[in-house]
């Protein structure tokens, strides 16, 4: 057995720490760049072999095809008015519920909280055929507010959760305080307990968009048409009988891809914390 | 400016008592202190008075009005709490602002009022900073700009002192008192702290398992203790107490290991009451202590000697009773000598051993 010196051992175990983050990092990354790489092939060498890792020729027809053709521009409009909208609400729900959980004293409290639990943890398959009887009875079929209330719905869990650790953190001497300043209830919640929530309702916030954003099978047994299908199940449902247009598909899922990553990158920090809420103090 | 009643109120959270049937009435304009162990219900009474607990029986009364069912945002009230409360999202001047805006002030009166009460406070150039910049004592200032900016009829404070370090207190102590003088608001206050009660109050209310077990100025609290409790929680270090019969013959008040002739009048107040299980009390300032023999005066040994700087504590060893005193540092004994002590006639407290009541 070779004996190593500290600074030898301490070297291997960066080197070991490096490589299992490099291999992590190519294992996610991969299927990422690959569809970008065979998003911007000319239509029809996304078949070439042998394949080309770094396209020899490059080109933005897929791109171009998929908003002619398709019109993918008004699907993706829908996903974000659909994704915007049920986090819009599943906030404006949570919240109150959520503070009302951290902060009153009442009977079953424990038993709701479980329960909200309990319905978010149920798969959506389950509640698919309910719920889509229910949408079709509203006349709520192929229209946003159709989708962005089952959304709004299956984002209030985790809503609820992460907000009522959060508003427990807050002191309540804060809200005593407030109410012998002269302050309702209700403006109490408006003017100290939103304020200081601002990073828990973005966290909360940013996953029930992506949660929204990337929701297949509710939106393709919700919506028909270009009035209100995301765009998410336009490109699932792109494939046709007699051609299957890789390239246009690949442009599509990278354009799809675009928006989240641009949230998580700008609000990564709200992300981060709010996956550790209750976690600690700050 | 009002005073503040509080008539058999008694609150309970399920099966704990926390206030037990208190009637009180905090005075008008003076500053009135609530002093108790931990969990005696001091903060519990005072957050009934604010409004955040509505009381399980009896009525609370601000001036003439009963408030029972009156929500704290409407009874004109204000009070610092002890982690001070401040809205940290919000700097300082919108910090005291803030009462101002719940009650619509003009734009103009609320920055002329901030403005006042900052240089009262001395804390002018902190206006735009954040509760998170500021030192705990200035996190104080601003907590009590925040209460006195709105012109209360009545203040609380819970505990507002007791974040802060020793010199820091003492200092804010002062400064509480004064403003208090200045603005002339009733005031109550509370406190665990024995000493920062008797130095604030111009009243003292003394609390223990959630009831008032006296009120009364701090001199009359401190030297006639209504019972046991409040006599050995009321100055420090406590009083020493020593539990004995009183032998009405020869007018002894009598320990296995101690014999001591009471004074007249203590006699004849004891015999009256018809007590003979009694709890003999005395301050350790009132026991004087000599190092050789005096005639008249306990032989006993010195158990420990703790010196305080400006004086010595004694421990006093007789039989099973150890006797704290205190004395001038110049006095010459060593721990396991020698030291003969004599209580002072005047200062004796005699105590009921059944009721813990005063006697006399």
């Amino acid at each position: 057995m070779v004996s190593l010196s500290y600074r030898q051992k301490r070297l291997l175990s960066q080197t070991i720490t490096y490589v299992v983050a490099a291999v992590t990092m190519i294992y996610c990354l991969f299927p990422i760049a690959w569809i970008f790489i065979t998003s911007i092939k000319p239509p029809g060498a996304e078949f070439s072999i042998p394949i080309e890792y770094i396209p020899s020729k490059v080109s933005l027809d897929n791109y171009i095809e998929i908003f002619a053709e398709h019109k993918f521009h008004y699907y993706l409009l829908n996903s974000l008015v659909v994704a915007s909208a049920a986090t819009v609400l599943a906030l404006a729900i949570g919240s109150l519920s959520a503070y009302a959980i951290a902060r009153l004293r009442f009977r079953f409290k424990t038993s709701s909280l479980l329960t909200i639990l309990v319905v978010g943890m149920m798969p959506g398959i389950v509640m698919i055929l309910p719920i889509f009887l229910i949408v079709r009875e509203l006349g709520l079929m192929n229209t946003w507010l159709g989708l962005i209330i089952p959304h709004a719905v299956f984002s209030l869990p985790i809503t609820v959760w992460l907000l009522a650790s959060y508003f427990a953190e807050l002191p309540f001497d804060l809200e005593d305080a407030a109410k012998i300043d002269g302050y309702t209830p209700f403006s109490i919640y408006r003017k100290i307990i939103m304020p200081l929530s601002v990073p828990g309702l973005f966290s909360a916030g940013i996953l029930a968009f992506i949660a929204s954003w990337g929701e297949f099978m509710f939106a393709l047994t919700l919506t028909h048409t270009i009035q209100a299908r995301t765009a998410l199940v336009l490109i699932a449902t792109l494939p046709g009988a007699y051609h299957l247009k890789w390239g246009m598909i690949n442009a599509g899922v990278i354009l799809t891809l675009i928006p989240i990553i641009v949230i998580v990158l700008v609000f990564q920090k709200w992300v981060m914390r709010g996956l550790t809420a209750g976690a600690v103090k700050y | 400016m009002v005073e503040v009643r509080l008539e058999k109120v008694t609150k309970t959270f399920g099966k704990v008592i926390a206030v037990d049937n208190a009637s009180l009435t905090f005075e008008d304009k003076k500053l009135t202190t609530v002093v108790g162990p931990s969990g005696c219900g001091k903060t519990t009474l005072l957050r009934l008075v604010a409004g955040l607990e509505t009381p399980t029986g009896g009525n609370i009364y601000i001036g003439d009005k009963l408030v029972n069912e009156v929500p704290p945002w409407d009874r004109n009230i204000a009070m610092v709490f002890q982690s001070y409360a401040l809205y940290p999202h919000m700097n300082v001047f919108d910090n005291i602002a803030f009462p101002l805006k719940a009650a619509k002030c003009p734009k103009e009166e609320i920055k002329r009022r901030v403005k006042q009460t900052a240089e009262l406070l001395d804390i002018p150039e902190l206006l735009s900073r954040r509760p998170r910049e500021l030192s705990g004592g200035q996190m104080q200032r601003v907590a009590i700009g925040r209460a006195i900016v709105r012109e209360p009829e009545v203040f609380l404070m819970d505990e507002p002192l007791s974040n802060l370090d020793a010199k820091l207190r003492v200092y804010m102590r002062a400064e509480i008192k004064r403003l208090q003088r200045v603005l002339g608001v009733t005031t109550i206050y509370v406190t665990h702290d024995q000493a920062e009660a008797m130095t604030i109050g111009d009243t003292l209310v003394v609390m223990d398992n959630g009831a008032i077990c006296c009120m009364g100025g701090p001199e009359t609290v401190y030297s006639k203790p209504v019972d046991t409790f409040v006599a050995t929680f009321i100055g420090s270090p406590a009083m020493n107490l020593l539990e004995g019969d009183f032998e009405s013959k020869n007018s002894f008040f009598v320990t296995e290991s101690l014999e001591y002739e009471l004074p007249r009048d203590v006699v004849s107040v004891t015999k009256e009451k018809g007590v003979s299980k009694v709890i003999l009390g005395i301050r350790p300032e009132d026991v004087t202590v000599s190092d050789s023999r005096v005639p008249g005066f306990i032989r006993t040994e010195v158990y420990m000697i703790e010196p305080l700087g400006r004086e010595l504590l004694l421990s006093l060893k007789i039989g099973t009773h150890i006797i704290k005193a205190i004395v001038p540092p110049d006095i010459r004994l060593k721990i396991g000598g020698d030291a003969w002590m004599h209580f002072d006639d005047k200062k004796l407290h005699m105590f009921d051993s059944k009721t813990k009541k005063r006697v006399a």
